[in-house]
């Protein structure tokens, strides 16, 4: 299968601290990658290095098998044009209103004239299962899982390639958190988008996996399909995976 | 003795880089200034956030600076009999001076806090993140808007306080001291030169450029969580102040050195 991401002996260091240690990962077109791993181990680290937020120490990340950090920066904003991320804690402008925040990337880069940004905000919102009401308010105004949806909407809303998701249920309840895991699992399908989430929530991998890579301690110590997940021998997956159950309320 | 050597180094290094790193910053806002987009809206934005909403905090410490002004000198030079010189003591050091200083200070405290707190906000919640993901450069959308409205309203400030602190003058010379207004107003246009008040916004403009620098540079560097957008805010305070009062001294000799 064609890769559309390779990242090849990817290291980062900080403070000569080695946090990301020679990371080797193909992600392939149209393949739904959640990266696990626990909190501190490099997940968000790695997607900045990719996303060229943060330039590696060493290696070389190929996207649509262009190096990012070797292309001129007008071929960097084409690579970023194919590529819609959430963040963590959403990211949203808070200055901006909610129709500003999701049809930002659209106006940036594009003409667009008012009428047309808002229908394309009111089709990503319904997209996210959001009401046309909310465009006008700030993100402020929200509730977190409502920010969550106008993150996701901000990101599919001009039908990206590749879609980044960092901790997407993080701090929802697991009501919410599952309807984001549906959400993400809906827009993905429709786009026929590359998704790699980031997370360290079961569920989330569980729904939204094929394929899964767990990093410990900045290496990535197992890759492989979902369902040969629990096939693993590796004794740090195992705990990671398995704690579920433990903490799972018996009736 | 050694710990107090080696401490003096360690701060001298991260001084060092530090102002490496302003000078780096500051040679990306010249850089970018000329490329495209160009983000208007928001230009007009901080225009309206620097300029319009400075001028209550600027006026009022016009009004007062130019009252007190009028106050001191009069019991001053009355010691010398030269208290016909009070109108020309308060435009001259309104205009030359308190105008651009005050002004540069106050909205240093405002506009310079504000800026740093609101960018390093930003940092620390990756929305500067998610502009970059976004294919716009942070610098173009946050920094350049700031600087250039910071260049912009500064001047305009200062001209208007210059006018606020002379009518503060004019208020306590004529309904407190006793001056004819003819008199009063005359004396002010008298010995006031067009270079006066030139040197005056040349100055507000080097501290607009100054506050709105500084501002941005520490937002952009700031440290992780709410203490370090505090220390940040603070920087850019203290920072731009010291930097406002050591540029209007180069300026002013400068102009009137000789």
């Amino acid at each position: 299968m064609k890769s559309i991401i390779e990242i090849l002996n990817l290291s980062k260091n900080f403070d000569n601290k080695n946090i990301l240690k020679k990371i080797n990962l193909k992600i392939t077109k149209g393949e739904s990658l959640v990266i696990i791993g626990k909190s501190g181990s490099g997940k968000s680290l790695l997607m900045k290095c990719v996303l060229g937020i943060l330039k590696p120490s060493q290696g070389e990340i190929l996207i649509k098998n262009k190096n990012f950090f070797s292309v001129k920066r007008d071929e960097q904003d084409l690579i970023l044009k194919s590529i819609g991320v959430t963040f963590q804690g959403n990211a949203l402008f808070d200055s901006m209103r909610i129709w500003e925040n999701i049809s930002f990337k659209l106006s940036q880069n594009n003409f667009f004239k008012f009428s047309q940004l808002k229908e394309k905000v009111e089709f990503s919102l319904n997209q996210v299962g959001l009401s046309n009401s909310i465009m006008y308010q700030f993100p402020s105004q929200l509730s977190g899982g409502m920010q969550k949806r106008v993150a996701i909407a901000r990101a599919i809303i001009d039908e990206p390639e590749i879609l980044f998701f960092d901790e997407p249920t993080s701090g929802l309840d697991p009501v919410t958190g599952n309807k984001i895991n549906s959400l993400i699992i809906d827009n993905v399908k429709r786009l026929g988008s590359t998704s790699i989430t980031i997370t360290h929530d079961l569920s989330s991998l569980n729904k939204i996996a094929n394929k899964v890579a767990m990093i410990n301690e900045g290496k990535i110590i197992w890759y492989g399909e979902k369902q040969d997940l629990k096939k693993s021998k590796n004794k740090t997956l195992n705990e990671f995976i398995n704690i579920d159950s433990d903490v799972r309320i018996k009736t | 003795m050694t710990n107090l050597i080696q401490n003096l180094g360690k701060y001298t290094l991260i001084s060092l880089s530090n102002i490496g790193k302003l000078i780096f910053f500051a040679s990306e806002f010249f850089y970018w200034i000329f490329r495209k987009p160009f983000f208007g809206n928001q230009l007009f934005r901080q225009i309206f956030e620097i300029g319009y909403l400075s001028l209550p905090v600027v006026g009022l410490t016009a009004i007062f600076s130019g009252m007190v002004l009028a106050i001191q000198s009069y019991t001053g030079f009355a010691r010398l009999g030269a208290e016909d010189a009070v109108a020309t003591v308060v435009v001259l050091s309104v205009t030359r001076e308190l105008g651009p200083v005050l002004a540069g200070l106050m909205v240093a405290g405002r506009v310079g806090a504000s800026i740093a707190a609101e960018i390093g906000t930003m940092k620390v919640s990756e929305q500067i993140d998610a502009l970059y993901v976004m294919s716009t450069r942070p610098i173009q959308f946050l920094v350049i808007p700031r600087i250039l409205a910071g260049i912009i309203c500064l001047p305009v400030l200062v001209l208007i306080g210059d006018i606020i602190g002379i009518m503060g003058g004019w208020i306590i010379g004529v309904y407190q001291l006793g001056f004819n207004s003819y008199i009063y107003i005359d004396r002010t246009l008298e010995y006031l030169e067009l270079i006066d008040v030139f040197q005056g916004l040349v100055k507000a403009t080097v501290f607009g450029f100054i506050i709105t620098l500084i501002g941005c540079f520490q937002g952009f560097n700031c440290g992780q969580g709410a203490r370090g957008v505090g220390k940040a805010t603070t920087n850019a305070v203290v920072i731009s102040s010291i930097l406002i009062l050591i540029s209007n001294y180069f300026i002013t000799t400068i102009f009137f050195g000789n």
